[in-house]
């Protein structure tokens, strides 16, 4: 252990125990940790080690503060100038860490952020994914799913998610897009980062409830969520809502039930839509029904049990009658909303969180500005934890072009799983 | 066989004394020097500390440790630690049949975790150079290869 004689200038070189060195590079800062990289041969094993990754993610993740990621546009509506910027869930909901980009460094073009999942976003531009831990900027551009972009795609709907499957230890993105408005069915294909490439997935017999392009989906308890409907159609000749989850594990679709209110999509004046609800490690739904004369009613409901549709409960309605209008993005640790304000026919907007216990003793003052602005209709927040996910990769060469030409073929048997209810 | 510190503006030395030294308190794990290098601000604090451990562990036996730099907040942080393990150790002997045995290791655990977290705080912000200076570590990598890492991690330095 000790040397007996060392000469004067000698500088003696201790060996320090792995277990010593892992438990004070947990507690390190991120930043630090990627300095530490470059200390030695035997540090970066260390730190790049999947294990230790996969441990500093828990770290983090149990951490007290969580944190926000914003994306926000300026207000020249400059959206290839949009900054991104962790701000951390507490009372004061101070600025963190500014990322200054919103996409890789060397990819020049903006993608839009269509998920957040263990430090790592989703980004996506028509048939163009990539997979981008932004804190230590390094990504992985997917190949291309193989699906034909076409006329029809302009008036189809995609949705996509990004999840961890925690059995394989691997990151899948999930995209299921509809034809156009002929399809009676979508079309699902899933990538898997440990097998580097796209599977096609039997169909699913939902339909695509999304309304826009490149709507993300909420990945909780690994699973990832979106707004499906059915092919049953009820007595006025209504499709019935409902949150389709695909288990990203087990690789099955399973349909999560929508309370009567919810499910009954009775007007084009409302929208429904699926979030992370962390407060209750479940999802919720919020349906907002747009009045243009009076402004809009938001209605917030959560499945307070993870599964159990007899859990939906309304936790909240708001009432806004303009001139100011508040646009819900995600919930906050303590339950509250968190979403963009802004006034009457202004572009500019403002972070704000909506306080729900004081909302549901009908006081007026329930939103209350966070000190970001932002344009209204293009800022976005997403639930973020700080990790080293991808660092263990040899990147980007890893993304080869894959030959899809036999793929059309290669259907895989997925079984359904029933409802889960509990019984 | 004691060990003695005194400032010399750029750090610590230890000079080897045969006598006692009391560190304010009347504590103090025996420890006997042979060659010292003093001077520098670094740290070397977890090295030392481990070197310390394994004495404290082998009862303090009749070892002869080299002493790192060190500087003040690191010494202190690892005499303060030797103290509370040698009052641990002292104390299990006293009450060997102590129904509440547990509860001096739990102790020992929160002070580890804190003495850790100290360490941790005190590599924030410190460049690899510094990391190198603190734990006594050789740089392994070729130029080439440390400008490749670095380059590599390029956001650990914005």
């Amino acid at each position: 252990m000790i040397e007996p004689k060392m000469s004067k200038h000698a500088k003696p070189s201790y060996y320090i125990p792995e277990e010593i060195l892992l438990e004070i590079f947990y507690k390190l800062p991120i930043k630090s940790l990627g300095r530490c990289l470059c200390v030695c041969k035997t540090w970066l094993s260390l730190i790049k080690n999947p294990s230790f990754i996969s441990m500093h993610l828990n770290n983090s993740k149990n951490s007290n503060t969580g944190l926000f990621l914003l994306k926000l546009v300026d207000k020249e509506y400059n959206y290839n100038r949009a900054d991104c910027v962790l701000h951390l869930d507490n009372q004061e909901f101070g600025e963190y860490t500014h990322l200054m980009k919103s996409s890789p460094s060397d990819l020049e073009f903006q993608y839009k952020i269509v998920g957040s999942c263990n430090g790592l976003l989703c980004l996506a531009k028509r048939l163009e994914f990539v997979i981008w831990n932004p804190i230590i900027d390094k990504y992985i551009k997917l190949p291309n799913p193989h699906s034909v972009y076409s006329v029809w795609a302009a008036v189809g709907k995609v949705s996509i998610g990004l999840g961890f499957d925690s059995t394989r230890d691997d990151y899948k993105v999930l995209r299921i897009s509809s034809m156009g408005p002929q399809s009676q069915r979508i079309v699902a294909r899933l990538y898997s980062l440990k097998n580097k490439c796209w599977e096609k997935l039997a169909p699913p017999k939902y339909h695509l409830y999304s309304t826009g392009w490149d709507d993300g989906m909420v990945f909780v308890n690994g699973v990832v969520h979106f707004v499906g409907y059915d092919e049953i159609v009820n007595k006025r000749g209504r499709h019935k809502l409902l949150v389709v989850g695909f288990d990203m594990s087990k690789e099955v679709f399973q349909r999560i039930s929508l309370p009567e209110c919810l499910s009954n999509n009775e007007s084009h004046m409302t929208t429904l839509q699926v979030k992370e609800h962390g407060e209750s490690s479940s999802i919720a739904a919020i349906q907002v029904e747009l009045e243009p004369v009076f402004g809009h009613r938001t209605h917030v409901w959560v499945m307070k049990e993870y599964g159990v549709m007899e859990s939906w409960s309304k936790i909240f309605r708001f009432e806004e009658t303009t001139p100011t209008m508040f646009r819900t993005m995600g919930f906050r640790k303590n339950g509250d909303l968190i979403g963009c304000v802004k006034g009457l026919g202004e572009g500019q907007g403002q972070v704000a969180s909506c306080d729900i216990i004081m909302g549901t003793n009908k006081n007026k003052n329930i939103t209350k500005n966070l000190g970001v602005r932002g344009y209204f209709v293009y800022s976005y927040v997403y639930t973020y934890v700080e990790s080293l996910v991808l660092l263990d990769l040899n990147l980007p060469e890893d993304a080869e072009e894959i030959d899809y030409s036999t793929d059309e073929y290669s259907y895989t048997t997925r079984t359904w799983e029933v409802e889960r209810r509990k019984a | 066989m004691l060990i003695f510190l005194f400032d010399r503006g750029q750090g610590f030395r230890v000079r080897k004394i045969d006598g006692v030294v009391d560190f304010e308190e009347d504590y103090v794990a025996e420890l006997r020097w042979r060659h010292i290098r003093g001077g520098g601000s670094g740290g070397g604090g977890v090295a030392l500390w481990q070197t310390i451990k394994h004495m404290i562990e082998d009862g303090c036996a009749d070892t002869e440790i080299p002493l790192p730099n060190v500087n003040s907040q690191t010494l202190s942080k690892v005499l303060e630690y030797c103290k509370k393990h040698v009052e641990a150790a002292a104390d299990k002997e006293t009450e060997p049949e102590d129904d509440k045995e547990t509860e001096p290791e739990d102790d020992m655990k929160a002070w580890d975790t804190d003495f850790m977290k100290t360490v941790a705080d005190m590599m924030k912000g410190k460049s690899p150079e510094e990391f190198r200076k603190t734990f006594n570590i050789k740089n392994d990598y070729t130029p080439e290869e440390e400008a490749e890492v670095k380059k590599e991690n390029q956001w650990a330095f914005e």
